[in-house]
């Protein structure tokens, strides 16, 4: 059971950590990458509307003068400085350049269309620079062709900002997301590493050891509050452990040595055989004592080993009645009034532990009223909860030892002297737990009334009064 | 008898013999099945926990023969699951160590009886001068009519059905509460003396004797 102790590790902040970068990255990447496509289709569109609208004057004017008026305008035209607007190329049918910004018809415009490419363009100072280009080409009557173009460079622009805008984000969002995410990461897990850090002190042996809780209403707190319960039930098993363990020693040495002194005193005085019958009537009774207990602790392990694979659908109601109607005699004789309320209702459970739970109430009930006194079993359902009570005006139990009623062996003094007191308490408790049934001892002014509440298994059923 | 612990084994031995029964005794569970396959026993006390072969595997095995002596499993497995586990298999009855003598004598002999010549089925009991109707569930002690609430009835017809032999508490708490533990306080004795108040009435013999140290009798010696 003894884990190593293990140098912390920050491994899973570290992965965490490159998980959100990596997740950062793409998405930062992907974001940049559409808004690019989007933006350079955009500006391609409006270029081709433009060389669209620029061609269809140009048509028109073709139409009504004819390629000599054209010439001349496009003449005109390149005379002006605008080049950053458009340039024009007329060539006759076999492609020979009659005007225009163009040194010759290119190669790459071979039909009418759009078409993107780099070429040579005269500026308006007759200087030639090597220029990426988007061009509209038509065919005009008489076999002329006409290309308009325009400068197209701001695509470029747009792919070089954006490869350096993708690269400057990706080192920003990288650099950012490695650092929250170990800080994120770091978070989480101190949550981690707390549980870790309260396990191993717990079983170094402290049992009061519990994962702090931190008041947020999330999953971390459910989670501790979960493993906190684990760690309840051990220190609870744990401790009745040890203290059955001190218990039993005592109680099975007092008869034991009885014995023993007995068996002694006999050997050394040699006895007559009155006293002899005597002896072993006394021994026998010390040893039906001890085999009492054994039977009560054994009762009680099984009691708290019973898990609810075995449970079925158990009508309290009916319980009550059996055990109700095992006591009704010993009630009389006592001069004790022994009631039974009830209203069916069903629980998931196991019949026998059940029986004896309500068997051990009404027994302690009975045991310590006083002639005359009653006592009360009812059955309720209150809510989703079968209620049972027992209530009796006996003595009661002070409110400062209820709480070590329920742990085994404890007697209280008032109560010593009673036969087989002192675990029935203890088997209610274990029972009423493995049915996590909410057990509470109250007072019942005069006497006790033990209230044990389980979970109904039929809750929605209508009861009819 | 199957038991591999030989202090328990010869306390039994001795015991049945005290009282005119003799039994033979085996350790292991192989030469336990054996024995009980090559002779005709009256009844069987089979340990749980045995060397060679355990007791459910040697009741098992026995069951699947066809066989069917009465068995009384023994066992430090007290648990509830472990009783329905050895009925399951085809014992008769069960026993949680630690037990007494007289416990285990009563279910012996309660066992060994039933066999031959069981009084499940019969309509109408009776011993000495009393008798109880199994279908109009009535009771009459010569000439007077008995009226018996349920759980007395039950009591009775158990007793009845027993009639002459020693009927440990346990045994009343098995058979007619159904309860496995015993709740301490002198419960059935109780119940008992109330049944006893009605069917032992002044001037008449009476039919139910306690038996001390072991529980009680109806009729008989």
């Amino acid at each position: 059971m003894v884990t190593e102790p293990r140098k912390p590790t920050h491994a899973a902040a570290f992965r965490g950590a490159l998980w959100i970068t990596l997740i950062a990255l793409l998405t930062t990447s992907i974001a940049l990458t559409v808004q690019y496509v989007q933006t350079s289709r955009y500006l391609d569109e409006k270029t081709q509307g433009l060389l669209d609208d620029e061609t269809a004057s140009l048509v028109e004017r073709f139409e009504v003068g004819g390629p000599v008026e054209l010439a001349a305008f496009l003449r005109r035209q390149q005379a002006l400085s605008r080049l950053n607007e458009f340039f024009y190329l007329l060539a006759a049918p076999d492609g020979t350049p009659l005007v225009g910004n163009l040194t010759a018809w290119p190669g790459e415009v071979d039909q009418p269309g759009f078409k993107r490419f780099s070429t040579n363009v005269i500026s308006a100072d007759g200087t030639v620079h090597a220029r990426t280009v988007m061009t509209r080409a038509v065919l005009l009557d008489g076999g002329y062709r006409l290309l308009v173009g325009q400068i197209a460079e701001s695509g470029i622009a747009l792919r070089d900002r954006y490869l350096v805008a993708l690269f400057w984000s990706l080192v920003i969002t990288g650099l950012l997301g490695l650092l929250l995410g170990w800080l994120l990461s770091r978070r989480a897990l101190a949550f981690v590493e707390k549980v870790s850090t309260t396990g191993t002190r717990f079983l170094a042996g402290n049992l009061e050891e519990r994962v702090p809780l931190s008041g947020h209403d999330d999953e971390y707190e459910r989670l501790a509050e979960t493993i906190n319960a684990c760690f309840v039930e051990i220190e609870h098993v744990v401790r009745s452990l040890r203290a059955a363990t001190d218990g039993m020693a005592h109680d099975l040495k007092t008869p034991l040595t009885r014995i023993s002194a007995r068996l002694e005193l006999a050997e050394m005085r040699g006895a007559s055989a009155g006293e002899l019958r005597q002896i072993i009537a006394d021994s026998r009774n010390d040893l039906a004592g001890l085999l009492r207990i054994i039977e009560d602790m054994l009762n009680l392990a099984r009691a708290e080993a019973t898990t609810s694979v075995s449970f079925a659908d158990v009508d309290l109601a009916a319980i009550a009645a059996d055990a109700v109607e095992l006591y009704q005699p010993v009630a009389e004789d006592k001069g004790v009034a022994l009631e039974l309320r009830s209203t069916p209702a069903s629980v998931r459970g196991a019949p026998a532990l059940l029986g004896q739970l309500v068997v051990n109430l009404i027994d302690n009930a009975v045991k310590y009223s006083p002639s005359g006194a009653s006592v009360e079993v009812a059955i309720e359902r209150q809510g989703d909860s079968a209620v049972l009570t027992v209530s009796d005006q006996g003595p009661g139990i002070p409110p400062d030892r209820r709480a070590d009623v329920l742990s085994r062996f404890v007697r209280l003094d008032e109560s010593r002297g009673m036969p087989g007191v002192g675990i029935g308490l203890s088997i209610v408790a274990a029972a009423a737990r493995v049915h996590r049934a909410a057990l509470d001892l109250q007072d019942n002014n005069p006497g006790l009334r033990v209230v044990v509440r389980f979970p109904l298994s039929d809750p929605q059923e209508v009861v009819p009064d | 008898m199957i038991e591999d612990d030989p202090s328990t084994a010869s306390f039994i031995v001795q015991g049945l013999a005290e009282l005119g029964h003799s039994c033979d005794h085996v350790v292991g569970g192989l030469d336990g099945l054996t024995a009980a396959m090559t002779h005709e026993y009256d009844a069987i006390i089979l340990d749980r926990n045995l060397p060679q072969m355990d007791g459910l595997t040697v009741l098992t095995a026995f069951r699947a023969e066809d066989r069917d002596t009465p068995v009384l499993f023994l066992s430090a497995l007290g648990q509830v699951d472990d009783r329905v586990a050895g009925l399951n298999a085809g014992a008769d009855d069960y026993l949680p160590k630690p037990f007494s003598f007289h416990e285990l004598l009563a279910r012996i002999t309660a066992l060994s009886r039933r066999r031959s010549g069981g009084k499940e089925a019969e309509t109408v009991l009776t011993t000495a001068d009393l008798s109880l109707d199994r279908m109009s569930r009535a009771a009459t002690r010569g000439e007077r009519r008995i009226e018996l609430l349920p759980k007395e009835y039950q009591l009775l017809d158990y007793l009845m059905r027993h009639a002459g032999q020693v009927v440990t508490r346990t045994m009343l708490l098995e058979a007619i509460w159904d309860y496995s533990f015993n709740p301490g306080t002198n419960v059935i004795d109780v119940h008992i003396s109330r049944l006893r108040g009605k069917i032992d009435a002044e001037g008449e013999t009476p039919l139910i004797h306690t038996v001390r140290g072991a529980g009680y009798r109806l009729g008989g010696n």
